[in-house]
């Protein structure tokens, strides 16, 4: 896929954006206060590359993990303390009147979470990645990523204090 | 890629496969929240399809609208010229009919004003009670051309020859204005467009339009 090539090409452009914007932008808000920013840089440093990537996917997450946690670092303390007390209520998830979990109640779940579980919850969740995957990622062994997936999963379902049923649909 | 998950973890027999199966799948229903598509366009030097003289404009895919964006382009130099020489010439027409009409019964010459009232005399503001007809008569009329060239065209009339950009900021634009970029002030400029092929450009509109 070269960006200038045909219309099969412009459809991969298309169908990157789309599929993968939200997930990428859920991976980087785990880690930074500007997620939308640090998704559309590396869109736009994906469509630069030279050549192209032979794995853009792979790619993408590679560089919006790093971006990410490069913007976290250059947050300023301050700013995160009056984040931090002022409360507000933060849904990282899209309002829709069919789903079965609350937004809401689902971010609250997932901050109270540690920084690496909760980034191998959405890799895995809403960015589908497979535990080799992640753990190339993030630098660790698949059997860890499967280890603290696990648990944090765990720790989401007790913390949102539903019970199976409740989870699934109608 | 299809490389195979590790085996499952003990931990999760602890919440049984039927459960995480119906956990997962109830987290994964949750749609989360994206980039706005139109931020990127704008950020990859969308918003103005000239602006990095590519030959067609961004939206190639509707007709009337390259008809109107290339009339538009042609207007904003070429009216800038043909305006200044009307002004120029309408000027020069309102200095002699105003120094006809300032003719007093004596024949001498008086300073011209353009707010002369009916009964000849003269003021900064124009009569508040004069009659409209005989202010009309004397008034002198704003040059229509110098101020309205083209209802398409968006570019500024006055600004000469050299102002052959489109200085027009669309509402996208302006309130993009206000985004921060990592969380930063954002500067009072917009951010440079970035040097995206047409091609991708193209894509990047439609996916806009579609989702739109």
């Amino acid at each position: 896929m070269q960006p200038d090539g045909n219309s099969a090409a412009k459809f991969e452009y298309s169908a990157l954006v789309r599929s993968l914007g939200p997930g990428l932008t859920l991976l980087a808000r785990q880690w930074c206060d500007a997620p939308e920013d640090v998704v559309q840089e590396a869109f736009l440093k994906l469509f630069h590359q030279t050549p192209f990537p032979e794995n853009p996917r792979a790619w993408l997450f590679k560089v919006v993990r790093r971006d990410a946690l490069n913007a976290s670092r250059a947050q300023s303390r301050r700013k995160k303390r009056e984040q931090i007390s002022r409360g507000e209520r933060v849904n990282w998830f899209c309002d829709s009147i069919e789903e079965s979990l609350d937004g809401e109640l689902v971010t609250r779940a997932l901050k109270s979470q540690p920084g690496p579980i909760r980034e191998i919850l959405v890799l895995r969740l809403w960015n589908e990645l497979s535990f080799d995957e992640i753990a190339e990622l993030a630098g660790i062994s698949p059997r860890t990523a499967s280890r603290r997936y696990q648990s944090g999963l765990q720790a989401i379902r007790s913390q949102l204090n539903i019970k199976l049923e409740e989870f699934t649909r109608g | 890629m299809t490389i195979p998950d590790p085996s499952p973890d003990p931990i999760e027999n602890k919440m049984g496969d039927g459960g995480q199966a119906s956990v997962e799948n109830s987290l994964r229903s949750l749609t989360p929240k994206g980039i706005d598509l139109d931020q990127l366009v704008y950020r990859a030097g969308f918003q103005d399809g000239f602006r990095h003289g590519q030959a067609t404009p961004i939206n190639s895919s509707s007709a009337h609208s390259v008809e109107v964006q290339s009339r538009s382009r042609r207007l904003s130099g070429g009216s800038a010229v043909v305006g200044g020489v009307v002004g120029a010439l309408a000027a020069s027409l309102i200095m002699l009919m105003s120094t006809h009409n300032s003719r007093d019964d004596t024949g001498g010459i008086r300073i011209a004003d353009p707010w002369v009232s009916a009964d000849g005399e003269t003021s900064i503001l124009p009569a508040v009670d004069s009659p409209s007809t005989a202010e009309s008569q004397t008034k002198p009329v704003a040059v229509r051309s110098l101020v309205v060239t083209d209802p398409v065209d968006q570019t500024l009339p006055l600004g000469g020859v050299l102002g052959t950009r489109s200085l027009y900021r669309s509402p996208v634009e302006a309130q993009l204005r206000s985004v921060s970029v990592y969380g930063e002030e954002r500067s009072a400029e917009p951010p440079p467009p970035a040097n995206v092929s047409l091609p991708l450009r193209r894509a990047l509109l439609l996916e806009v339009e579609r989702s739109s």
